[in-house]
């Protein structure tokens, strides 16, 4: 009774398999591992498919709250660069990481709902009672940032919720289930019009670091530090500058 | 006094069915498997619904499928021992005899009070607080004959009351049996596929096989 | 003895090893000096009152709610019984997160029925009573499926000779089916509970995180690994010992006839 589904499951898979791209020959550099703040989710797969291209390395990315991806290799998780939203958490890293060298800067944007139905114009509107405003965790660089803007702009808002990391406060904008959120200004970009960003003046925002470093006990450390080196090439910059960052 | 007409399909039974039982008088059932006999006996306790016929009893219908009568089981004045005893489990043998009493709105106390009156009637006195894993057999049988005989019922339906008793236990039983059906003054109905049983505690006996009298 | 136990004890020890390792790896690696310093905050306190009270109130709707759609499972012949059988499983095999967007596409704002609740003036993403619908949605199934396998192992001639003795159906209900399914009721609450309490992606993804309101447990955790592994530790040894406490408890009853 199940051999018929199970057959044509089993033709689909083998069609598929055959149908995926050949296996790329690994010239000179190794593949290598690349942690990234979530922030950097669309810009840097831009940047690993132009390095492959360039350099014929494979790049593999886990994207993730900065802090999170810091705790992850202090406990041993195999990465040989990492790329963080803020100076401080990569800090943290100690050690384990070689010279951080900062590749952009970010700033702070309001995500808020497509059309931007509660009219939400600055800082001071998230104050608004009966406004659902969701930021991250201030354990997370852009939480952080967040409050320091915040204060800057002397408003005290009470969140709905203190989201693990900035995709998930976009997220709740997307999804509708939060009229407003504080997000990096690259993140309003990269979500391809699904929300709308309100400006956040320079006297308020906050200039985010970015930093990346070679991990030390990197077994690629020659293809990590290509990597590291094109990101902060004039190419990489053009490839960030695409997404919204701003030179170093 | 029971009358009944049965017409009922279950399965490949094709029950056809006359019975009548006076006060007193203890009809007995007997067949081999298959042939009908629990479905009778399912049939005048309400757990079935006739397809065609009539169920009365003492003048009140039970169950006239061409006039939309039907009186549902716990309704009935009818007390059973079942096939298997089906003696509740989690329930001391005090509290199953007790089980129909406060179902049908008698106290607690009250009925616990009845239900070891007629536990001693059926020599099972010292029973009282034990569960049925704990009870032989011929005992299991005796609660479960109390249980039905507590609800002081007009018609007592008895499926297989012997059965499944080693010899002493069903000498002992059939006495007891004998002893209660004779100060019973409703009417009875039996069940058994023991010719010699039936014999022994009936005053008649109807052949039934393939749902049908035997003819 | 045979060969055979002998043989089933390596795959067994196995088992064992890969639930039991990583738990006393956590009890041997504990930061015991750091924690009570990390336990005495307001956080790992209310993470783990607002915990209880959710985890029970999601075992207990899935109790009064799991309970009779169970006994219809098992009792009641009515067509697409296996369909909604399949749906109610459902939840256990989806990924958590999935989970939560659907209750978000649900009753969410914008939801199926969220321009209904917000009428009659409910709100329930980013609450307290959010957090406890996602997790009553991940522990349902548990509950369902147990109560089901217990409803279906009563021998139904006693309700139908309950019925002869004088039961009406809420008598019989009461005082022979519920009783004689008591056992697996138990057992199924404990796993229930269990799902409950350390529920995360449904909870995180529908009801948010908020200290107090919704951060239960696990998403304290989850924030402390962040920043403070220390406390991270700390309050998921709460977590393990108010399972293990809860768990031993009830092993009577589970291990129980």
């Amino acid at each position: 009774m199940f051999a018929r589904p199970l057959g044509r499951i089993a033709l689909g898979l083998a069609l598929w398999a055959a149908a995926a791209p050949p296996a790329r020959a690994l010239d000179s550099l190794p593949a290598i591992t690349v942690f990234a703040a979530a922030s950097l989710s669309e810009s840097f797969q831009a940047l690993g498919a132009a390095f492959e291209a360039k350099a014929h390395g494979h790049v593999t990315f886990s994207f993730g709250a900065s802090s999170l991806l810091v705790t992850q290799l202090q406990q041993g998780a195999p990465a040989d660069v990492i790329a963080t939203a803020d100076e401080t958490t990569l800090a943290k890293a100690g050690d384990l990481i070689g010279a951080p060298r900062t590749f952009a800067r970010n700033r702070l944007a309001i995500a808020v709902e497509k059309g931007n139905p509660k009219t939400v114009q600055g800082l001071a509107d998230l104050a608004r009672p009966g406004l659902a405003v969701v930021l991250a965790a201030e354990q997370v660089p852009v939480g952080k940032y967040g409050k320091e803007a915040l204060a800057k702009a002397g408003v005290t808002v009470t969140p709905r919720s203190l989201e693990p990391d900035v995709k998930a406060v976009l997220n709740k904008v997307a999804l509708g289930e939060a009229d407003a959120g504080i997000v990096y200004a690259t993140d309003v970009t990269a979500a391809q019009g699904k929300v709308d960003g309100v400006e956040i003046p320079a006297a308020q925002n906050v200039s985010a670091n970015y930093p990346i470093a070679v991990v030390k006990k990197s077994q690629s450390a020659e293809a990590a530090q290509a990597f590291a080196d094109f990101v902060l090439s004039p190419e990489g910059r053009t490839v960030l500058a695409r997404y919204g960052f701003a030179a170093p | 006094m029971l009358e009944a007409r049965l017409e009922l399909s279950l399965g490949e039974l094709e029950l056809r069915l006359d019975l009548s039982v006076g006060a007193g008088e203890v009809l007995a059932l007997v067949g081999p498997n298959g042939a009908g006999k629990t479905t009778t006996l399912r049939a005048l306790a309400g757990a079935l619904r006739l397809d065609a016929g009539r169920i009365a009893l003492d003048g009140r219908v039970l169950d006239e499928p061409a006039r939309g009568t039907f009186v549902a089981p716990e309704a009935r004045a009818v007390g059973m021992a079942f096939q298997d005893r089906l003696l509740f489990p989690h329930l001391t043998a005090l509290d199953n005899v007790a089980f129909g009493l406060e179902a049908r709105g008698l106290g607690r106390l009250a009925a616990q009070a009845r239900a070891r009156e007629a536990l001693a009637r059926v020599g099972a006195g010292g029973l009282a607080g034990r569960r049925p894993a704990a009870l032989s057999g011929g005992q299991a049988q005796r609660v479960a004959l109390a249980r039905a005989l507590v609800l002081a019922p007009r018609l007592l339906l008895l499926d297989e009351p012997l059965a499944a008793l080693d010899t002493l236990a069903r000498e002992a039983l059939r006495d007891e049996l004998r002893r209660q059906l004779a100060g019973f003054a409703g009417a009875t109905v039996l069940v058994s596929h023991d010719a010699d049983d039936a014999k022994a505690l009936a005053t008649r006996t109807l052949h039934i096989e393939a749902g049908r009298v035997e003819s | 003895m045979s060969r055979a136990p002998r043989l089933l004890l390596v795959p067994a020890l196995v088992a064992a090893g890969l639930i039991g390792v990583p738990l006393v790896a956590l009890v041997v690696r504990a930061p015991w000096p750091e924690l009570s310093r990390a336990l005495a905050g307001d956080e790992a306190r209310n993470a783990l009152g607002l915990s209880l009270v959710c985890s029970l109130s999601a075992t207990a709707l899935s109790l009064v709610f799991g309970v009779p759609l169970a006994w219809l499972l098992a009792r009641v012949d009515f067509p697409g019984r296996r369909l909604l059988r399949a749906l109610v499983t459902l939840p256990m095999v989806l990924p958590p997160v999935v989970g939560g967007v659907a209750l978000l596409l649900a009753f969410g704002r914008r939801g199926l029925l969220g321009g209904a609740l917000g009428a009659l003036g409910i709100q329930l993403p980013f609450t307290t009573a959010g957090a406890v619908l996602a997790e009553t949605f991940v522990a349902l199934p548990f509950l369902v499926v147990a109560a089901e396998a217990g409803f279906r192992q009563i021998d139904p001639r006693f309700e139908e000779a309950a019925a002869v003795l004088g039961a009406k159906p809420g008598f019989a209900l009461r005082r022979v089916t519920l009783p004689l399914a008591a056992p697996a009721l138990r057992a199924g609450a404990a796993l229930c509970w269990a799902r409950a309490l350390g529920e995360f992606g449904a909870t995180i993804t529908f009801a948010g995180s908020f200290p107090g309101r919704t951060q239960t447990l696990p998403l304290a955790v989850y924030l402390a690994l962040e920043h403070d592994p220390d406390a991270a530790i700390a309050l998921s040894l709460v977590l393990l010992v108010v399972s293990v406490a809860a768990l031993v408890a009830l092993r009577d009853r589970w291990l129980g006839a």
